[in-house]
Parts: C-alpha cells; sequence; structure tokens
C-alpha cells in the first residue's frame, strides 16, 4: 500500500478540512484504491493468484464518508484508519442486519449478497464487535489498534504512524488486546458478565 | 481509577511475558507478580487466552475474503 504518494492525499485531507467539497471528491478515488488493496491483501493470502474486485463494501464505506462531515485526518495512514472504522461499522451491520435500511436498492441487492456469504459467520463477527467495545472502554488505544488491523487491514508500522507509537509498542499492545478479546468471546459465549482486572 | 491502574500493570506484564521464550516465563511472572495472586490469576488468564486466539485473527479477512468472492463472482 506505500506505493502511492502521500503528499497529495495530505494536501486533500487539508482542503476538505477547510470546506473544500470538491477535495473529496478527488480523495475518495483514492482511497478507494487503497481500499482495494486492502482486499486484496486479504484475497491473496487466501487464493494467490486471484485478481478479484473487491465491490459493496468498498462501495458502502465510499458514502458512508461522503455522509460524514470532515474529519481531523493528518495522513494517508490516519484517513484509512477512519475507513476502516467505517468498514467495521459496515460489517457489523451486516451481522446484525440493519444494513438494509441504511441504503438504496441497488446496493441494497449487493449488501444481502454480501450478507448470505458472510452469514454463517455473523454471528461471530457480532461477539467480536461486542468485545471490541467493551475492550475500548478498558483501553481506547488497543480498541483502536484492532480495529485499524482487524478491519482495515493496516500493518503494525501503519497502524504506529497514524498513532504515533513505537512499532514495537503496537505489537505488544496488540497481543495483550488479542488475548483479552480471545478470553472476552468466550466468556461471552458462556453468558459471563463482561470483567475487568479486579483487586 | 485504581482498575485503570491494574489493567496498565497488568496489561505490561502479558505483553513483557509474551515477549519472552515460554521457558522464562515463569520465573518472570513469579517475579513481577510477587504475591498478588489476583493479578498473577488475572495475568495467567489472558496468557492462555492468547496461546488461543489462532481463530480470532482471521474473522473479519475472511468476511471480506467471501464478500468479493461472491461480489466478483
Amino acid at each position: 500500500m506505500s506505493q502511492l504518494p502521500s503528499q497529495p492525499v495530505t494536501e486533500l485531507l487539508v482542503r476538505w478540512r477547510g470546506g473544500d467539497h470538491d477535495a473529496l471528491e478527488l480523495l475518495i478515488p483514492v482511497v478507494y484504491k487503497e481500499l482495494r488493496q486492502i482486499a486484496h491483501y486479504h484475497l491473496q493470502r487466501e487464493r494467490p493468484g486471484h485478481t478479484l474486485q473487491s465491490a459493496a463494501l468498498v462501495h458502502e464505506a465510499y458514502l458512508r464518508l461522503l455522509d460524514q462531515k470532515p474529519f481531523e485526518a493528518e495522513s494517508r495512514a490516519h484517513f484509512l484508519a477512519v475507513a476502516s472504522r467505517l468498514m467495521r461499522q459496515i460489517l457489523v451491520d451486516y451481522a446484525r442486519g440493519h444494513a438494509a435500511e441504511k441504503r438504496g436498492a441497488e446496493l441494497k441487492v449487493d449488501l444481502d449478497a454480501a450478507l448470505v456469504v458472510c452469514q454463517e459467520r455473523s454471528a461471530e463477527l457480532v461477539a467480536l464487535d461486542d468485545a471490541l467495545s467493551q475492550l475500548s472502554q478498558i483501553d481506547e488505544q488497543q480498541g483502536r489498534i484492532v480495529e485499524m488491523r482487524f478491519f482495515g487491514g493496516l500493518s503494525i508500522e501503519e497502524i504506529g504512524d497514524v498513532l504515533g507509537l513505537s512499532r514495537s509498542t503496537v505489537k505488544r499492545e496488540w497481543n495483550v488486546a488479542k488475548a483479552w478479546l480471545s478470553r472476552q468471546m468466550k466468556r461471552g459465549a458462556h453468558g459471563e458478565a463482561p470483567a475487568v482486572a479486579e483487586g | 481509577m485504581e482498575k485503570l491502574q491494574q489493567w496498565q500493570r497488568v496489561k505490561e506484564i502479558v505483553a513483557s511475558a509474551l515477549e519472552l521464550p515460554a521457558a522464562e516465563r515463569r520465573v518472570y511472572l513469579d517475579r513481577a507478580c510477587s504475591h498478588d495472586t489476583a493479578l498473577r490469576e488475572e495475568v495467567e488468564s489472558l496468557l492462555a487466552a492468547y496461546t488461543d486466539t489462532s481463530a480470532l485473527s482471521e474473522i473479519p479477512g475472511q468476511l471480506l475474503i467471501r464478500a468479493e468472492l461472491f461480489i466478483s463472482a
């Protein structure tokens, strides 16, 4: 993902923040491409050699960006981090079955199609989302790291850039977050209350 | 506030323990947790959970892959 120049994005972000709506029009195709690359990375891991198109998820993220007010994003990586959050919301909306209410008919078809495919995993996704929300209350930074890593496909280095942390710190936080989520999801599955360290 | 401080301690110890070879962890935990049994239990519980995170790491990635395979078909 690093082959794209980051400077134009930064400039566009500044212009957008300054109220220039045209800047978002220019920005979105760049983000779209990057999100496609994130998706491609996932695809390559799964099935080497396949070049498949991402579509509905990225498209939905794109539309939600249009709906949003400009946010404070200093860099390409930061912008992608926000896009990661949108993708999380989209996936979880699917899984919870609310996606259909939010968009028009044409996109609904795509979203429904994706939902059918995702259905068998949707309980896990909802459990993950619940656990992640709880983790964010205990440790906001870990919550953000998980969001960017799981939902945005950002690398440890990129997350470090966004949060202003060293690679080793991100890795340490990521390790602990994974352990906490894994434990929390198991407890959730057994109906136990969320727990923080007592004492 | 007390909980927050406890969490900071727990996560420092867990993160450091995970960076050590398995054989050295016990000695480290004995020292880091001293005689605080509640702390030790929390740390051990997270370390145990960590060994079982393999399923977790693939969830959203898998969803993306499946959605895209379907949509592009």
